[in-house]
């Protein structure tokens, strides 16, 4: 083994490739912090139980390792989301707080979205409120951040895990079916999903194949609306959905509606959002809701983020 | 722009006809060049023609907005990055579990020739079976016979070749069929293009 050779997804940025992502750096944060933001800079390293909330996708990704002071499990952030819940959580505030924030993080398996396994993630986070808004604002400061890194033009994609959580919600399914017909989504397989419903009886069956199908301009809303009529939590969920579009129409964002999406975090519950560019083959940077997420730190409170990779968007033209 | 690519051999004998009647044509003289980016009868779509498994891999990252691979490939590459839209109904066969007799699957760690790596460890791992995978690239058949391993994993068509020597079909593990899938992040991008190319191989399958 050479022994200036990096581990496999471990990379490093030297002369003007850092010099560059230091500048976008300082760029995005002024953005955030003239917007109000508050900078944290979480630890590298915590105790495993608070890192991983309930998501076993984050779970998977986290190195973990035993600390021989306390005997306690430890991990290395692979995301920062739960730590800011643990931040957010730990503040008992009332009133809405916005944090920003970049950082190195480590996983143990590259995925689609984050195609190293030590990506830098730049992202910001609104806690404590369940306005539609604040998904705006989530949303238009994610635009600003790609207009920082001249990612242009930008095709925005829209989605609710609300509705498909809403949809199992009146089914009568185990966990591990759950995660099957989640894992066939998350793949959007039209076919897999017809031999899905051919196994198993749904009563709500034909829900499932249109809401794979859900995808398009805004005029798939109102179709959506029709669909989920019935289902008051999906329903609401088609409306925040509309009211975003009500907003987002007026200030010229391309927009694309797709029902379907489901992230690759479980912890969302609300309105995702991701953004595309024809020259990437990836989202670039992505968020949404996650009102449940401060849970486990025994304070539920309603949030909204979103985040990218720094270190590679900022080496791409 | 929009590229497709489509999988070299049997699939692609069974594709062309489809894609002809949703309205792409290749020319026989693109067919038969050297050339690997192949021109098509509209200006805005080229079509490349690669192996099967490298098909999810072109898409996955972007160099095809649309492709063409048989479900077994699409099993063992894990599909991420892809969406899965359209079974073609082409080129059917199934995937499954064969050895000398069922008897030979009684083991503590059964061992599994295959080149269906993933697909035979998840299957045999939903089952609570250890075992241990042999990647072979082809004459599975010859594994078990040759006490090689006590069965294999393998796209089973008529059964002819099992039966010539002397392996009976076991446990059934998935259907097989061509796959049409797409970029995630083209099926955003490039949506009403993509949209309707679907809709048009759909119509006509």
């Amino acid at each position: 083994m050479n022994t200036w050779q990096l581990p496999e997804g471990i990379d490093e940025l030297t002369g003007n490739q850092a010099y560059k992502f230091e500048v976008l750096r300082r760029q995005l944060l002024d953005l955030y912090i003239n917007k109000g933001f508050e900078l944290v800079i979480p630890p590298m390293v915590e105790n495993v139980d608070s890192l991983l909330l309930t998501s076993d996708s984050v779970n998977e990704k986290t190195f973990k390792f035993l600390d021989p002071a306390s005997g306690k499990m430890l991990g290395v952030h692979a995301d920062i989301t739960p730590q800011i819940a643990r931040i957010d959580a730990k503040r008992s505030s009332n009133k809405v707080e916005k944090y920003c924030y970049v950082n190195s993080i480590l996983q143990t398996k590259a995925d689609d979205f984050y195609a190293s396994r030590s990506p830098i993630q730049a992202g910001a986070e609104l806690y404590g409120s369940d306005d539609i808004n604040t998904d705006i604002e989530a949303i238009e400061l994610m635009l600003e951040s790609l207009n920082i890194l001249s990612i242009d033009p930008v095709v925005v994609s829209l989605g609710n895990v609300a509705i498909f959580n809403a949809l199992i919600q009146t089914e009568d399914l185990t966990s591990v079916k759950i995660s099957q017909l989640r894992e066939i989504f998350t793949r959007r397989s039209v076919p897999d999903l017809s031999v899905f419903l051919t196994n198993n009886t749904l009563t709500n069956a034909d829900k499932f194949t249109k809401l794979m199908h859900l995808e398009g301009n805004e005029s798939i809303l109102d179709e959506a609306l029709k669909v989920f009529n019935d289902i008051d939590f999906a329903k609401s969920a088609i409306e925040d959905l509309i009211a975003i579009n009500q907003q987002l129409k007026s200030k010229n964002i391309n927009v694309i509606y797709d029902l379907a999406e489901l992230k690759s975090y479980e912890y969302h519950t609300g309105v995702v959002f991701s953004a595309y560019n024809e020259s990437y083959s990836k989202a670039l940077a992505q968020g949404g809701r996650y009102n449940d997420i401060g849970k486990s730190f025994g304070k539920s409170r309603a949030a909204t983020g979103f985040s990218f990779d720094l270190k590679f968007l900022s080496q791409t033209k | 722009m929009l590229t497709i690519a489509l999988s070299k051999g049997r699939i692609l004998n069974q594709t062309l006809p489809l894609l002809k009647k949703a309205g792409l044509e290749i020319a026989n003289e693109e067919l038969n060049s050297r050339k690997l980016i192949l021109d098509t009868n509209l200006d805005d779509v080229k079509v490349i023609i690669i192996r099967a498994t490298d098909v999810p891999v072109f898409v996955q990252h972007g160099a095809a907005d649309i492709g063409i691979a048989g479900k077994d490939v699409l099993l063992e590459h894990g599909a991420n990055g892809l969406f899965e839209l359209l079974d073609l109904g082409i080129a059917k066969c199934k995937l499954m579990v064969a050895a000398t007799s069922d008897k030979q699957l009684e083991q503590n760690i059964l061992k599994v020739a295959t080149k269906y790596v993933n697909s035979a460890r998840n299957y045999f791992e939903s089952k609570g079976q250890s075992c241990e995978v042999i990647k072979l690239y082809g004459a599975m058949e010859l594994a078990p016979v040759v006490g090689l391993s006590h069965c294999i994993v393998d796209l089973v068509d008529t059964g002819n070749t099992l039966k010539a020597n002397g392996l009976i079909p076991l446990d059934h593990i998935e259907n097989i069929s061509s796959r049409l899938v797409v970029n995630s992040a083209s099926f955003k991008t490039k949506n009403l293009q993509i949209k309707n190319w679907v809709e048009a191989i759909e119509d006509n399958l």
